[in-house]
C-alpha cells in the first residue's frame, strides 16, 4: 500500500561509545543490539526493534534513513517505480542486519539513501503491552524523554525536484511551503502520516542532513528537556527554547557528540495523511524570520547554514 | 502508481441530533470555542442551506476542512460518523467489501446528504453506529489564513478551550466484538488498545484507528448503540487544566474524574456534558499508531479498568460507564 512512517535513521558517528551515551543517557533511547562498530537503539514510543542505528566512522553523516511500508508487496512495487523514476535500486536480504527484514534500497534525487522495509522485529511499547502505567520507564529518568522519531530534515540541491519525487513516487504532500526567491519551493514540510511532517526538505548539498527530530510528549516536556540538556552541559541553539512560526510548534536544537543536529520537538498538527486534500500553507521569504523563530523574529545564520 | 495510502485516511465529522438545537449550538460556540462554518461569498451556492434553523455546521480553528461537527434538530442520537477516503475508487472498493460481508452500502451523490460534501456511502456497522465514507469535503482553509499565519488561537475564541481538531468519537454497543470485527476486517481499522474480561474471553472495549492518533472510534460495552462522547484535541496537559477552569467558571459540571491521565490510550483528558446531554472530552496525547500488520494493541483486563480510565483517581465513577445521547 504505502509508507507507514519514517522508521529508522542510520548515522555514522566519530566516537561510537560517546554517541551511544548521548542517545541513551541524554535522549532516553535504549540499545537493543550492539555489535562490532554498530549500535541499534529503540525509542520508547515506537514498537519496533530499532529506530536509530549508529555506526563508527571517521566522519559524521546521515548514512541512510528508512521508510516502513504497510504491505509486503510494496517492496517489489517500489523497485519498479523508483527504478522508473531513475533511481538505482538494490535489495538487502532479511537477517543481514539485526532486527530488520528484507529491504529495497534506492537513492532519492537528492542522493539520500533510503531503505524501504516491511518487516522489523516487534518489541512493543517500552512501557509494556499489558496493563501498563502510562509513564516512562525508570531507566529513562534524567533524560529528555524523546518518544519517537518525529521527522528527518534533509538537504536537497533542488528542493522542488525532491518534493515532486516524494509526492509522485512515495505519496507525500506538503503541509507548509517556503516560497524561494525564484518562486519555486525554497523549503517544504512533507507528511505521509497524519502529523505535520515526516520529512522536511531544505536547500543544501546532496545527501546532507539538517537535523534528526525527536518527538516530546508536551511543551512542558520540551522545557524540562532543555533544563536537562543545560544541566548536562549540552549546548542548545543560541535561542534556547523557541517556537517555529511555521507549524506553531515548540522546540529546541542541539548536537550529538559527533556534531549531528538533534531536535526535541512538540506540536500536534493534523494532516490528512494523503496528498491533494489540503493546500499547503505558504510562506514568502519576507516572512521567513517569523516563520523560523517566532519569538525572536530573527534568523540564526548558524542554524540556517550549518549542516551535516 | 500504486504506492498510495488507500481507504479511510481521516476522521471527517460527527453528526448528532438534539432536541434543543439552539442550546447545543450555543454551548459549542460560546463555551467550547468552536466556529460556525461560513463558506463565504466566494463559494458556490450549496444545495441546501449550510447552517439553518434545523442544522448547524461547526469546526475547530486548526481544521482546514469546512466542518467536523454537525448538529441538527431531532430525537437525540448519534446520526453518523463521517470518514474521508481518497476518491471514488476507494468508495467502490469499500462498497464491494461491505457487500462481501453481507451488508449494503447506501450510495449518495455530492451534496445530497450534507452541505459541501462529495460523493459518499453510508453503512451501519453491525451492533454499531452508522458511518459515512466520503471522497471530499470543501476546504475553505485555515481560519488563521493560508499565507504566513500566526498559528495562535484566534482572538475571538480566547478564554474558551477552542480545541485544535476533532480527534475521536466514543460509542457504546451491546456487542463490542461484532462491531470491532466489522471495523477491522471490512473497513481496515487498526486496534491500539483492547480491554477484555480478566479471563480474556470477552472483549469489552477497543480503541480503533485509521489515523496515527491511535483512536478515531472508541467502542465500549453498553446497553445499546449510543454516543458515549465526542473528543476534541488540545495541545497538551496544561492547556486542559486551564480549559477546565474556564469551563467551571461557565458553570459546567466536570466529570467526577476531573482532568486526569487515561492510561487507556495514554492521553490526558477531561470530560463534561453540555445542556443537551452530549458528553465532550478534551484530549491531549495518545500513542502514535501504525496501520501495519505487525503493530499490536495494548491489552487491558477488566481488573485494571480503574487504572485504565483514570490513572490518578481512586473513585468509583459509574456515570462515566453510561452512554450520553
Amino acid at each position: 500500500m504505502a509508507v507507514t512512517k519514517v522508521g529508522r535513521v542510520v548515522l555514522t558517528v566519530t566516537d561510537l561509545d560517546e554517541a551511544v551515551r548521548h542517545y541513551t543517557e541524554t535522549m532516553g533511547l535504549s540499545v537493543t543490539t550492539r555489535r562490532d562498530g554498530e549500535a541499534y537503539l529503540r525509542l520508547p514510543g515506537d514498537q519496533d526493534h530499532h529506530n536509530l542505528v549508529l555506526q563508527q566512522s571517521d566522519r559524521a553523516s546521515l548514512a541512510s534513513f528508512g521508510i516502513k511500508m504497510s504491505d509486503p508487496g510494496d517492496l517489489e512495487e517500489l523497485e519498479l517505480v523508483a527504478g522508473r523514476a531513475g533511481a538505482d535500486v538494490r535489495r538487502v536480504s532479511g537477517g543481514e542486519h539485526p532486527g530488520l527484514g528484507e529491504a529495497v534500497v534506492f537513492r532519492l534525487p537528492s542522493e539520500h539513501e533510503v531503505w524501504a522495509y516491511h518487516d522489523i522485529e516487534h518489541i512493543g511499547w517500552a512501557e509494556g503491552m499489558e496493563n501498563p502505567d502510562p509513564v516512562p520507564e525508570d531507566a529513562t529518568a534524567g533524560t529528555v524523554h524523546a518518544q519517537r522519531i518525529d521527522h528527518v530534515a534533509i538537504c536537497a540541491p533542488d528542493v522542488g525536484d525532491l518534493a515532486t519525487f516524494l509526492t509522485e513516487v512515495l505519496d507525500f504532500d506538503s503541509s507548509e511551503i517556503l516560497i524561494g526567491p525564484d518562486g519555486r519551493p525554497g523549503a517544504t514540510w512533507m507528511y505521509c502520516t497524519n502529523t505535520m511532517h515526516d520529512i522536511a526538505v531544505v536547500p543544501g548539498p546532496g545527501a546532507g542532513l539538517h537535523h534528526v527530530s525527536f518527538a516530546a510528549d508536551s511543551r512542558a516536556a520540551v522545557i524540562n528537556g532543555i533544563d536537562t540538556l543545560r544541566h548536562r552541559g549540552v549546548p542548545t541553539m543560541d535561542f534556547g527554547l523557541t517556537r517555529h512560526g511555521i507549524a506553531g510548534v515548540t522546540t529546541t536544537y542541539f548536537h550529538d557528540p559527533s556534531g549531528i543536529r538533534n531536535e526535541l520537538f512538540f506540536g500536534p498538527y493534523p494532516t490528512p495523511g494523503v496528498p491533494g486534500q489540503v493546500p499547503p500553507v505558504e510562506w514568502e521569504m519576507a516572512e521567513f524570520a517569523r516563520g523560523a523563530f517566532y519569538y525572536e523574529n530573527e534568523l540564526d545564520m548558524a542554524f540556517m547554514t550549518e549542516i551535516t | 502508481m500504486s504506492l498510495q495510502h488507500r481507504g479511510i485516511h481521516r476522521l471527517g465529522y460527527v453528526r448528532l441530533a438534539v432536541e434543543d438545537l439552539d442550546a447545543a449550538r450555543r454551548f459549542a460556540l460560546d463555551t467550547l470555542g468552536l466556529i460556525e462554518y461560513d463558506a463565504g461569498p466566494a463559494s458556490p451556492p450549496a444545495p441546501e442551506a449550510r447552517s439553518s434553523q434545523e442544522r448547524v455546521y461547526l469546526r475547530c480553528w486548526h481544521e482546514a476542512h469546512a466542518y467536523s461537527y454537525v448538529l441538527e434538530r431531532g430525537a437525540p442520537r448519534l446520526v453518523e460518523i463521517g470518514f474521508g477516503v481518497r476518491d471514488t475508487d476507494d468508495l467502490a472498493a469499500a462498497t464491494a467489501r461491505i457487500a462481501t460481508a453481507g451488508l449494503t452500502a447506501e450510495a449518495a451523490g455530492a451534496g445530497e446528504v450534507l452541505a459541501d460534501l462529495g460523493p459518499s456511502l453510508a453503512v451501519t456497522v453491525p451492533a454499531g453506529p452508522t458511518l459515512r465514507l466520503f471522497t471530499d469535503q470543501a476546504v475553505p482553509g485555515y481560519v488563521v489564513g493560508q499565507k504566513a499565519p500566526d498559528w495562535n488561537t484566534p482572538r475571538s475564541l480566547r478564554g474558551t478551550p477552542a480545541p485544535l481538531f476533532l480527534t475521536h468519537v466514543g460509542v457504546t454497543t451491546p456487542d463490542p466484538e461484532t462491531a470491532i470485527a466489522f471495523l477491522t476486517d471490512v473497513l481496515g481499522f487498526g486496534v491500539s488498545e483492547l480491554l477484555t474480561t480478566d479471563d480474556g474471553d470477552r472483549t469489552l472495549s477497543a480503541l480503533l484507528f485509521r489515523t496515527n492518533n491511535g483512536q478515531d472510534i472508541a467502542v465500549y460495552l453498553g446497553i445499546d448503540v449510543r454516543l458515549h462522547h465526542v473528543a476534541f484535541a488540545k495541545e497538551d496537559e496544561v492547556d486542559i487544566l486551564r480549559d477546565a477552569t474556564w469551563l467551571r467558571q461557565d458553570g459546567v459540571q466536570l466529570d467526577l474524574y476531573g482532568p486526569t491521565r487515561q492510561s487507556y490510550g495514554r492521553t490526558f483528558s477531561v470530560h463534561f456534558h453540555d445542556p443537551c446531554g452530549i458528553r465532550y472530552e478534551l484530549c491531549a496525547g495518545g500513542r502514535f499508531s501504525e496501520l501495519h500488520p505487525q503493530f499490536q494493541p495494548v491489552r487491558w483486563t477488566e481488573a485494571n479498568l480503574g487504572k485504565a480510565l483514570a490513572f490518578y483517581d481512586n473513585v468509583e465513577n459509574k456515570e462515566f460507564l453510561t452512554p450520553s445521547l
